[in-house]
């Protein structure tokens, strides 16, 4: 149950998400049919699954959004923006009520008063529809099944009724199997008052859940003459198919007494719909145009009553060869020699035949009173016009044609085997070789013709004819395999490789894993990479304790080798994880909409590099981040259509999403043409905050304040709106980007747009660390935000006022020295009076950082910090070295 | 199981229930040119009749039981994203 429920809560939100792009696409273009289609059958979809877990609102909502888009479907209602914004907020609704699933594994409790609101508003929507105009027979066979009454209770409106049923359910038959089917039914049963029951069945979409098995239920139909299963809808798209969703309709006919029929349809709870039928009744032409040929009927009517039955069979018969008679009277003629072959045949029944045929309408078997029984019954030799048993099976591969080919070809290496006339050898091997070959197109086995051709040749040059007899062997033990697993029909590879070669390797097989699992996956690659780790450390022990410098060596080779191929490892599960960036993009347009909507602006959403490729933790990271850059620049950037008509832009603004791959990291750039950042207010508001000191405010330039919008609580927007100007949501991206160990740069023009770029690494499971040691402790950063590592002479140091600087590369580098900040001890000063110093870029600026020694890079798994740990700041998380120590790894952000 | 995979052909036998439905379904996507073989099958659900029918892969083999082969409806290849 746990595993079906997880299943249902991934495949709806799939289905949310299809359903709400679809609504998007269709709100756009509301001719679009294929959006509308999905959007459609995603919420039939979950309409069925919630069913299946009793979720009764949820079954509610979407049966009434279904409804709504069903009348949209058949063009009863056309789309608008509050359907779309109802629909919409349906689904938002049932996204909650999975989120709450997932979370409670049950389903809320107030789910029923939630939705009662958007089902009133959806009801609304639904009922303002015009009433359906005309009924299909589609139409009628989904609603509710209804038993129709018998034949000799009908009225007139019901007669017409009656006969429609019969001939649109049977639509699918020719009139030569229409005859067929007559004939049959009339096979062994000679009774005048024979009846059939025709029966249609749609059985409910949902009846697999049900244990229902609809086709097994028609098989068993007492007597059943005839079954007829087609779609109810056009075959969707394969990805598409629901196969636990019923969308077929049998047809049937039963040769039974109606009352046996009904029996087994009650003991069975079937509801189909349902009447009955005198064989008769399958006697009409709906094939070319109806003519009347008076003259014609007069004809056979007088030659049935000089003649009798016999007689008339015998002038249709020569009627039928005359060429001037159309086609529908072609198929009467023929229609009335099966009648008239039939225990049926009466002078009653052939003369409303006939008369039928005179004024070119279709027979009116019951118009007037009940037929008489026959008078005579003249049997007469079947008509030629014997159509092929439609319903027959066509056998394809039958045992017989594989044992037949085994014998053929073991009697033709027999006859290879035998000694034979020099002379006459050339024209038995060729023979042989010719009779397999035809032999193999019989079974439909025409690659392996090729093996036997290429076989000939060489025993014809090896003037052998053991290459051949191998072949034919060969051949025969690919049948012997088939044979023995009772399957007529495998085909090795080999040579199956010959056709279709191509096929094979395109031939891919897709496994859908839980990511839980690819998660443990990468804990132990990430595992066996410190594990490896731990070999140099074995070396150097191996070489510097017990002094054995050959044992080093082959430990450092062994390291070398389970290097290569936990890289190649750690290389295939990054590929497993890699998910392309439009996993989020296509979230966004949902969000554009919604809030241009509320802020009644115009905003185009324009997205590239949808197919750039990321780690999944970093897309899923991403999305946060993004969302707000979107929502800054529609809420901040993007100017009302007013004011952008003002200053002779376009009405409608733009908001551009890019995502590419550039070496080890993905960039993801959100620009917009709004109306920029102005430098001078973020100027302003830094030093009201006071988060720097005025002259440094005035010293950096534009590009370097705007970079400030990242921090915590800045925004110079006056007014906090419900979207945005908290100054919280950038803080967001920088921290989020920070996690991840990618960097984010802000470029603004005033007036022009702005332009946000966050550029991340591919994949945040291994980071390349640089260690380092400060007072005998070992520390890490992420390698990226370090600039140079540099020895500096203590005598370069210069002080200004209390901080210690630096010059490096012309300019003045604050230096900070790490134990004072850790609150370490004072480190050890080296014997040259030098300062190892690291130069760090942090937020565009440089920082010099004193550190006792350099350890150099390493690809080390980062845990975040856990427990207890979690709250003290400075800290990114911990990594665990070859040799078992920890390792902490600083957190530039928080510690500067 | 009632169903069976080789590298080219699906095997279904003896009685095929609704939940041989979804495998046939997702084999049948990867194997765009696979084929069935029913020579054994006696029982097909329709479930799986259905992912037959809107799939419409090749025959290999019709059942031998002629009372399910004679009901079984002609289906056609769906063409649409192959």
């Amino acid at each position: 149950m746990k595993q079906l429920m997880e299943l249902f809560i991934s495949e709806s939100r799939e289905l949310l998400e299809v359903a709400s792009k679809a609504l998007l696409a269709l709100e756009r273009n509301p001719d679009d049919n294929e959006s509308l289609n999905k959007v459609f059958r995603s919420t039939h979809t979950l309409k069925s699954s919630s069913a299946m877990f009793d979720y009764d609102a949820m079954t509610e909502l979407m049966h009434t959004a279904e409804d709504l888009l069903d009348k949209i479907r058949r063009a009863e209602l056309a789309i608008n923006s509050s359907m779309v914004d109802q629909l919409l907020e349906s689904l938002d609704l049932v996204v909650q009520w999975i989120d709450y699933v997932e979370a409670n594994e049950s389903f809320p409790n107030n789910a029923a008063s939630a939705a009662k609101g958007l089902l009133n508003g959806l009801k609304a929507l639904t009922s303002d529809s015009l009433q359906p105009d005309a009924d299909t027979l589609t139409a009628k066979a989904d609603e509710k099944p209804s038993k129709k009454t018998s034949l000799d209770k009908t009225t007139l409106a019901d007669t017409t009724k009656h006969s429609s049923f019969l001939t649109e359910s049977l639509v699918f038959l020719r009139n030569d199997q229409r005859r067929t089917l007559f004939r049959s039914l009339l096979a062994n049963n000679a009774s005048v008052d024979k009846s059939m029951l025709l029966l249609c069945y749609t059985p409910e979409p949902r009846c697999f859940f049900d244990d229902q098995d609809p086709f097994e239920l028609m098989r068993q139909l007492p007597d059943l003459q005839l079954l007829h299963i087609e779609p109810t809808a056009p075959w969707e798209d394969l990805d598409e198919i629901d196969p636990y969703h019923c969308q077929l309709r049998f047809i049937a006919l039963s040769s039974a007494e109606p009352v046996i029929v009904e029996q087994y349809l009650t003991s069975e709870r079937l509801q189909p719909e349902y009447d009955s039928y005198s064989p008769l009744e399958l006697i009409y032409v709906d094939e070319g145009e109806a003519g009347p040929a008076p003259e014609l009927a007069q004809t056979l009517l007088s030659k049935l009553e000089a003649e009798g039955i016999k007689g008339l069979t015998e002038e249709a018969v020569k009627q039928l060869m005359e060429p001037e008679h159309s086609a529908w009277q072609g198929l009467m003629l023929s229609w009335l020699m099966t009648l008239a072959a039939s225990p049926l045949a009466s002078p009653e029944t052939l003369k409303k035949l006939l008369d039928a045929l005179a004024n070119g309408h279709e027979p009116r078997w019951f118009e007037q009173s009940t037929a008489a029984k026959s008078e005579e019954s003249v049997a007469v030799a079947a008509d030629d016009d014997v159509a092929k048993d439609e319903f027959a099976v066509v056998m394809m591969d039958t045992d017989e044609n594989w044992q037949a080919f085994k014998q053929l070809i073991k009697l033709q290496m027999q006859l290879l085997e035998l000694p034979s006339e020099p002379a006459l050898w050339h024209g038995i091997i060729n023979s042989v070789a010719r009779t397999a070959c035809n032999a193999l197109i019989y079974i439909q086995r025409h690659s392996q013709t090729e093996l036997i051709n290429s076989a000939l040749q060489q025993s014809v040059s090896d003037h052998n004819a053991k290459p051949l007899i191998a072949a034919l062997k060969d051949l025969l033990d690919s049948a012997g395999v088939a044979d023995e697993s009772k399957d007529e029909d495998v085909i090795s590879d080999t040579f199956s490789g010959q056709d279709e070669g191509g096929e094979k390797a395109a031939v891919s097989r897709t496994l859908k894993v839980d990511q839980g699992r690819i998660d443990q996956f990468m804990d132990l690659i990430g595992e066996l990479i410190v594990a490896k780790n731990g070999l140099p450390y074995l070396a150097k022990r191996a070489e510097q304790v017990f002094n054995c410098r050959e044992l080093a060596k082959e430990i450092k080779e062994q390291h070398s080798a389970i290097n290569h191929i936990s890289e190649a490892l750690q290389g295939l599960i990054m590929q497993v994880r890699m998910m392309p960036v439009s996993l989020i993009f296509q979230r966004l347009p949902r969000v554009v909409r919604d809030l241009a909507h509320q802020l009644d602006k115009k905003v185009d959403l324009v997205v590239e590099g949808e197919e750039t490729e990321a780690d999944k933790n970093v897309i899923e990271l991403l999305l946060e981040p993004l969302i707000h850059l979107v929502r800054n620049s529609i809420g901040h950037g993007i100017e009302s259509t007013a004011i952008r008509r003002e200053q002779g832009k376009n009405e409608v603004g733009q908001i551009r999403i890019r995502a590419w791959q550039e070496s080890d990291s993905v960039c993801l750039e959100v620009s917009d043409d709004g109306q920029g950042i102005d430098p001078e207010k973020v100027r302003q508001r830094i030093s009201k905050m006071g988060l720097l000191a005025a002259e440094k405010i005035n010293q950096l330039t534009d590009h370097e304040i705007i970079q400030y919008c990242f921090m915590a609580g800045l925004s110079t927007d006056a007014k906090v709106s419900g979207l945005s100007g908290r100054g919280v949501g950038m803080d967001v991206v920088h921290s989020t980007v920070e996690q991840l160990g990618g960097t984010v740069t802000l470029h603004s023009e005033v007036g022009q747009g702005t332009q946000a770029v966050l550029s991340l690494p591919l994949s945040a499971a291994v980071s390349r660390i640089m260690t380092f040691e400060v007072s005998g402790q070992n520390f890490g950063l992420p390698i990226d935000c370090v600039v140079e590592t540099m020895r500096l002479p203590l005598e370069q140091v210069q002080h200004i006022k209390q901080s210690a600087t630096f010059l490096w590369r012309d300019q003045t580098v604050p230096l900070i020295f790490l134990n004072q900040l850790l609150q370490f001890d004072q480190n050890k000063q080296k014997q040259d009076n030098k300062v190892a110093v690291l130069v760090i870029k942090h937020l565009g600026e440089y920082t010099g950082l004193v550190v006792s020694d350099f350890h150099g890079g390493m690809d080390l798994i980062i845990k975040p910090m856990a427990g207890v740990m979690v709250d003290i700041p400075g800290y990114t998380g911990t990594a665990l070295l070859g040799d078992g120590s920890v390792l902490l790894v600083l957190n530039l952000r928080e510690l500067l | 199981m009632s169903i069976r995979f080789s590298n080219r052909v699906v095997y279904l036998e003896n009685e095929c229930d609704a939940d041989d439905a979804e495998p046939l379904l997702i084999w049948l996507r990867e194997h765009p040119k696979g084929k069935v073989n029913l020579k054994n099958c006696q029982q097909l659900h329709t479930a799986v009749l259905q992912v037959l029918m809107a799939i419409g892969p090749g025959v290999t083999v019709m059942p031998l039981d002629q009372s399910l082969a004679r009901w079984l409806p002609l289906w056609e290849k769906n063409d649409k994203k192959l």
